[in-house]
């Protein structure tokens, strides 16, 4: 008998913005345990004898556990202001179908959007998520031709070509980012020919292949003033299952475009000790030449602790590569670049300056620094 | 504290307004009474004796006329002052109902004291002073019902001397008591008073007080008359 | 400040504990009385606010459908076109568990929820919460529905819903905050697909959660497609304080009523305990205590009843707070809406006020009777008659206050607002004034009787009266009192009983089937069709005529209004219309072209027949006249009346939820009950009920929402009869001596037994005439005011004869038993004894 109240409850699944009594690097966990514990069997692991085509593999890969699409980008806005924007959209596969289901909102993937920005000048910097469940209701997704990713009303999407240029559309709360993507060197295959191994086990590893230089402009909002912005942005896409093998508790990932023309790809692969694991790897362009452990010197030189979580990041970096007589100085251009939110990782804009050849070089870039806490996670 | 009052009355007057008609008890009464006086007021019942006593301790106001105290007129004083000034220069006692029932006799004899603030130590040392002078040394613990009736007179006296007053009226105080104890209780008033000098006005019918006093005063008719003069 | 004058006082309070105690018992249980009240409704309300969270979450809009459910198209608009942030949709239907028991099962969206709810969960051994979104089929529930159903996390559970079985699997726990659990104990919840899918709802939704801020909601209301609303939640939770509001406020109005009545009782006695003490004081005074002193003792004898009183009070207080919140929570329960109370909370702050209260009531009581003791002016202390004499001056002040008091009610009363706070003043007001004309009158009275019937009686007697006519200052309050309390008594019942005759006539006109048939969610999950058995019930011949009914609740911007789908066929409807043409009405009525307004929605939304009125249907918004107005008493809230055939069509909802059978001619109600039962067979959620057990059943509920009511009553009834026989006690105690000197003077033991009882029996006949038309007084005020602001229904007052015997009784019980013991005593003493001392 209802008594005309439509009392709901809510299910707890996720509840990652409310749960104030863990820790937010706990609650960081729930995503990943989620994932984590879901069932890996019967989804597909990486192979190396697979070659990306495009424009298929633009668009979401529904067998595999994880997948993104990852812009970064330096931008210079009006009176030499300088931002730095990273917009991301996540998919993970939760199992793999057994039965066509007749609901539309029947779904195997989540869908996860990231949104960052900083504002070099005034030492702001902003992050926040959005979560929604993929589907035939349009909530989430992605599609190869023509090209789409979106959650909700957070859109990359193809203008007309095949691919590039794209067009990028994003707000949260008082904070807007409109800018189109115009064509750029790439696609790069990193890894050998897009098969990135990242750990010893068959399957740890990923499909990789990134853009690295994307010439953007558009428009921000900011608190309601809309600014111009031109710079330059950097497409990562990635698509695996349980990539990381188990000593590996995060990495140190560098994007690096160098003004003397070229750019830089470098992950260190960090193990519970705190060395760097042999199966790191970058890439080098133009030539495009690959990166081993081996032949990478990586250095932390400055430490912030944020104030947050506690948790200790080096923000300042030495990356020496002697064979090709290169040595650079990464800084983070701001401090307090962390992402808090169900992964909590450090993400930020950094500036390069150092030496190539004995020749002066300089650069923009971004670096990615995760596992840093106490708990590992393992995508 | 202590001493006596003197008295004066001019052109005194009281009436009252009962079921419409005015009824004069006392009009244009002058009189004198000096420090130290026993004066004894005498006349038929209703004839106003009470009247004149509670006008002159304040206890009533006059219609018209004036009772000064020492010089000072009552009519001037608040119901406030009036208060104060009966706490300290006025004792008072009635045929009954002088006593609180609830308190002892001790208790009784310590409330004009405190009233004038002397407490503690000082109060009850001159309570048990004052329960000698009248006899009742080991009564001080009792109730007034468990004392008779002259017994609670001697307390009511006490308690209407302790503080010292100028004057003491005494509103026929024996009224209620046999003879015998009315003698003892008349004796005790007399002497407490001379000796302390205190004013004392009665009113009564008692004969044996009439030989104490020192001035005899009848009412009649609305005027204040020295008895000798009407015998 | 004396402190002798002060201890004199205290031994003096302790020399009569009796009136001591009774006074302290009079504050204890008008504090008992009003904390009790105050600590149910707060408990209620407690209960109020988990279920509005509950409901609502943080939700501050709400999306819904008139007939139910929506596309769920529109979600993807809002969310994905539009870029709401906070938004979560949600489905919910019924199923039904093998043995009857029905469930809610709710399907939601786990990545939308997290800004509306957030319960604990855990996941379970073997499962994991992921499946609540890979795995059709699965469910999560609260702790006690799992203990409930006996299944752990892994567990499965079979359910019927829209005719086919179905297998459900527990794959969590859920874990609430310990109020939310028990309200979802009936819950099944699942992912939204689940659902869908379970409930056969494809493509529906039922609800959409919005966090929005007014010009977003502004702008939203108006692009919504037709057959959605946009309410705000606050309006809802609104709707629940108020349903209950008018309820909550009676209780409120009766307890400051018992609060009244008890001071009336302090007042009493503290000012019997000074007039006792008037010689005293006039010594006093004479002596030199000021006024001031007098004053201040007064009232701190006053603390000595306030402060033991109040601390017994609000023990007692809490006692009767649990009592009455299971009572108010049942009858709420009973009449609106389920709600679940888990103990009565210890409101410091409410106990705090009810200390407050009684302290304050305490010394605002005897503030008069200290002020008296003040101006007792030391001369005239010392004779009785002036007083008297004074108090008699002060009658015809007494009158004139009545008078102005009584005009101000009068004029309160007719104030053509709606408020209830202003009918309640208006009748505290005539109570305090018909308390203010009870010296007046008595001695009136008194007067006329001893000078008319005066000489027929005997000499006992007639100093009897005189006895109150010359002793008013101590009578005159009591018996004001005990009038009060008399009259509150009498009121209380007159309207009750009025309002269950007019209930009890409603009913016999509005029940005119023979039998009724109540379709349920299991029997419907069952496969059942209502409309298939309304013809075959048609088709017996021991049926004439077959009725149906459903009620549904619609939400609206202005919050939830109450349709009744009514097809009467071709007899009787049973609607007892207050305005309007019947015959025209049933003509529109029947067409589907007019609707009928019951008395309460008429009122409340200012329409009457001739009107228009908009209702939300599933073509948006669909247009009646309104026929006429009906008597209606199933809600307060009001009901909204239209033919079954026009409501199917405009809200698209096809149940019925009962059927009314009317016997052909010659067939006897067991010979019906067999027919139907051989139609209906042993189906489950269907009962078959007759009109007689209706009838009782119905008059059973309206009972027990009145035991409340008859519980205050007694309270009030109870200080009163103890309070007034202790103040009538304590003057004749008083007056013992008095009765000694009689005896001396050579009257038997008997005839001073006459004389006291003939005193206290005068006095309390004359109270308990007084409170008649008084009582009666209150009633209508009750029934035509305040009755109709609070639920807007009107109803015929009835005056029940026995309600005002039982009030006489009262009275006259009170005052006899107040005169028994010090007759008894008086009788006794030894004259003697009392002589003595004088």
């Amino acid at each position: 008998m209802s008594l005309g109240l439509a009392i709901a409850a809510s299910a707890a699944l996720l509840y990652l913005l409310r749960m104030p009594e863990e820790t937010p690097t706990a609650r960081g966990l729930q995503v990943a345990s989620l994932l984590g514990d879901a069932d890996a069997s019967g989804l597909l692991l990486a192979d190396p004898s697979y070659r990306p085509t495009f424009p298929f593999d633009h668009g979401p890969h529904p067998d595999f556990r994880s997948e993104w699409w990852y812009l970064t980008g330096n931008l210079d806005g009006p009176g030499g202001r300088r931002f730095g924007f990273q917009f991301t959209i996540f998919r993970f596969a939760l199992g793999t179908a057994t039965e066509d289901r007749a609901s539309r909102w029947a779904t195997r993937q989540v869908w996860m959007g990231h949104l960052a920005f900083t504002d070099v000048d005034r030492k702001r910097f902003f992050s926040t998520e959005r979560i929604a469940r993929g589907g035939e209701m349009g909530l989430a997704g992605a599609t190869a031709e023509p090209f789409t990713a979106w959650i909700k009303d957070w859109r990359m999407a193809s203008t007309d070509a095949p691919f590039l240029p794209i067009d990028l559309t994003a707000r949260s709360e008082g904070f807007g980012l409109a800018l189109t993507l115009m064509p750029g060197p790439g696609p790069v295959l990193q890894g050998e020919n897009g098969f990135s191994r990242k750990g010893p086990g068959p399957g740890n590893a990923s499909h990789y292949y990134s853009y690295p230089r994307l010439p953007a402009s558009g428009e921000v909002t900011l608190a309601g003033e809309v600014l111009p912005v031109t710079g330059q942005a950097w497409l990562d896409r990635e698509w695996g299952t349980s990539a990381l093998g188990p000593l590996v508790r995060g990495w140190d990932w560098f994007a690096l475009q160098l003004d003397d023309g070229g750019e830089l790809m470098y992950y260190q692969l960090r193990r519970m000790d705190g060395s760097a694991d042999p199966l790191s790897a970058g890439t080098l362009t133009r030539p495009h030449r690959r990166l081993e452990a081996a032949g990478v010197a990586l250095t932390p030189r400055r430490y912030w602790t944020s104030p947050e979580t506690g948790i200790r990041y080096p923000v300042s970096w030495d990356l020496a590569i002697p064979s090709e007589n290169l040595r650079l100085e990464v800084e983070a251009v701001l401090d307090a670049q962390e992402m808090d939110l169900s992964v909590t990782y450090w993400e930020g804009a950094v500036r390069v300056a150092g030496f190539r050849r004995g020749v002066p070089v300089t650069g923009r870039g971004y670096l990615e620094m995760t596992g840093y806490d106490a708990t590992p996670l393992n995508p | 504290m202590g001493g006596s009052i003197h008295i004066e009355m001019r052109g005194l007057t009281r009436a009252y307004a009962s079921r419409g008609k005015a009824r004069p008890v006392l009009e244009g009464v002058d009189a004198t009474i000096r420090h130290g006086e026993f004066i004894v007021l005498v006349g038929r019942s209703g004839s106003g004796k009470s009247t004149l006593l509670n006008l002159i301790g304040g206890l009533d106001r006059p219609s018209a006329g004036e009772v000064l105290l020492d010089g000072e007129s009552l009519g001037r004083l608040s119901e406030d002052q009036l208060s104060r000034m009966r706490r300290r220069k006025l004792g008072y006692l009635f045929q009954f109902f002088n006593l609180v029932p609830t308190l002892t006799a001790v208790e009784n004899l310590l409330l004009p004291l405190e009233l004038i603030g002397v407490e503690g130590g000082p109060a009850r040392e001159r309570a048990a002073r004052w329960l000698s002078a009248v006899g009742l040394d080991d009564r001080g613990p009792d109730y007034p019902d468990e004392l008779s009736g002259g017994e609670q007179q001697r307390v009511a006296l006490a308690r209407a001397l302790i503080h010292e007053p100028g004057l003491l009226l005494a509103d026929e105080p024996t009224g209620n008591l046999d003879l015998a104890t009315a003698r003892d209780v008349l004796r005790l008033l007399d002497g407490l008073c001379r000796r302390s000098g205190t004013t004392l006005i009665m009113a009564t019918h008692s004969p044996e007080v009439i030989g104490l006093a020192d001035r005899v005063l009848t009412i009649r008719d609305g005027g204040l008359h020295v008895a000798d003069e009407a015998s | 400040m004396s402190r002798l004058v002060v201890r004199a006082g205290r031994r003096f309070l302790a020399r009569h504990p009796w009136q001591l105690a009774l006074a302290i018992a009079g504050v204890a249980l008008g504090v008992a009385v009003v904390t009790g009240v105050d600590l149910a409704g707060t408990a209620a309300q407690r209960a109020f606010d988990v279920s509005r969270q509950v409901v609502a979450g943080a939700a501050t809009h709400q999306i819904v459908s008139p007939s139910g459910a929506f596309d769920e198209s529109l979600f993807r608009t809002l969310a994905v076109d539009r870029g709401l942030e906070r938004i979560a949709p949600s489905l919910e239907g019924r199923v039904v568990l093998d043995d009857g028991r029905v469930l809610t099962l709710t399907g939601l969206d786990p990545f939308s929820e997290a800004p509306f709810r957030s319960y604990g969960a855990s996941l379970a051994e073997g499962a994991r919460v992921g499946n609540l979104l890979t795995e059709p089929g699965t469910v999560v529930a609260t702790p006690e529905l799992a203990a409930d159903l006996d299944i752990a996390p892994g567990g499965t559970l079979v359910i019927d819903v829209a005719g086919k079985r179905v297998l459900l699997r527990l794959v969590g726990l859920l874990y609430p905050g310990v109020a939310e659990s028990a309200l979802l104990r009936d819950y099944l919840f699942a992912d939204i697909a689940t659902a869908q899918e379970v409930l056969g709802r494809i493509g529906r939704l039922s609800r959409i959660d919005l966090i929005l801020d007014e010009r977003t909601a502004d702008g939203l209301r108006k692009d919504l497609p037709p057959g959605t609303e946009l309410v705000a939640t606050g309006a809802q939770s609104r709707n629940l304080m108020e349903m209950t509001e008018a309820f909550r406020i009676n209780l409120r109005a009766l307890s400051l009523l018992a609060l009244l009545v008890g001071a009336f009782l302090i007042y009493s006695t503290m000012s019997f305990l000074v007039v006792q003490r008037r010689r005293v004081i006039g010594m006093l005074r004479t002596i030199g205590v000021s006024r001031r002193q007098l004053f201040a003792a007064v009232i701190q004898e006053s603390f000595l009843v306030g402060v033991p009183g109040t601390a017994a009070g609000l023990v007692l207080g809490w006692l009767l707070g649990s009592v009455l919140t299971s009572l108010v929570v049942r009858t709420i329960d009973d009449l609106y809406f389920r709600l679940e109370v888990a103990a009565v909370p210890l409101a410091w702050g409410l106990m705090f006020k009810g200390a407050l209260l009684g302290l304050g009531v305490t010394v605002a009581a005897s503030l008069a009777p200290a002020r008296e003791a003040a101006a007792v002016s030391p001369r005239s202390a010392l004779s009785r008659a002036s007083l008297e004499w004074k108090v008699r001056r002060r009658l015809p002040v007494l009158v004139v206050m009545a008078v102005t008091i009584g005009v101000a009610a009068v004029l309160l009363l007719r104030l053509a607002d709606d408020s209830l706070l202003t009918a309640f003043a208006g009748m505290f007001a005539v109570i305090v004034a018909a308390a203010l004309m009870t010296p007046p009158v008595i001695a009136a009275v008194m007067g006329l009787l001893s000078r008319g019937v005066g000489r027929y009686l005997d000499m006992p007697l007639r100093m009897a009266l005189r006895g109150i006519e010359a002793s008013l200052s101590r009578t005159g309050v009591a018996v004001a009192a005990l009038m009060v309390s008399v009259a509150t008594v009498v009121g209380v019942g007159l309207m009750v009983g009025s309002f269950r005759s007019s209930v009890d006539r409603w009913l016999a006109d509005s029940l005119r089937a023979d039998m009724y048939v109540s379709l349920g969610e299991a029997w419907y999950a069952d496969g059942g069709d209502g409309d298939r058995l309304t013809v075959t019930l048609r088709d017996l011949p021991e049926v004439a005529r077959v009725t149906r009914s459903t009620r549904t609740r619609v939400t609206t911007p202005d919050g939830e209004m109450r349709l009744w789908a009514l097809d009467p066929g071709d007899g009787d409807w049973g609607l007892a219309l207050i305005s309007g043409d019947p015959v025209r009405a049933r003509q529109e009525f029947d067409a589907g072209r007019s609707v009928l307004l019951s008395e309460s929605f008429a009122r409340r939304a200012g329409l009457s027949a001739g009107d228009d009125v908009e209702l939300p249907s599933a073509r948006g918004t669909s247009v009646f006249q309104i026929a006429g107005v009906f008597r209606d008493y199933t809600s307060d809230r009001g009901v909204v009346a239209l033919h079954m055939d026009r409501f199917r069509d405009d809200w698209q909802v096809r149940r019925i939820d009962g059927l009314g059978v009317v016997a052909s001619a010659g067939t006897d109600s067991r010979g019906l009950r067999r027919a139907i039962d051989g139609v209906l067979g042993g189906g489950r959620g269907i009962r078959v009920a007759s009109n007689r057990e209706i009838r009782s059943a119905s008059l059973a509920v309206f009972d027990r929402t009145f035991t409340i009511t008859r519980v205050l009553q007694l309270l009030v009834g109870v200080v009163a009869f103890f309070g007034v026989m202790s103040a009538l006690q304590s003057q004749q105690m008083e007056r013992v001596r008095e009765m000694a000197v009689l005896r001396a003077l050579g009257w038997t033991p008997g005839q001073v037994r006459r004389l006291v009882l003939g005193q206290t029996a005068t006095l309390g006949v004359t109270a308990g005439l007084l409170a008649m038309p008084l009582g009666v007084a209150l009633a209508a005020i009750l029934i035509r005011v305040i009755n109709v602001r609070a639920f807007a229904w009107t109803m015929e007052f009835d005056i029940d004869p026995w309600v005002l015997a039982q009030g006489m009784g009262l009275a006259a019980a009170a005052a006899v038993v107040g005169g028994v013991y010090p007759a008894w005593r008086s009788a006794r003493r030894r004259p003697a004894n009392d002589l003595r001392d004088e």
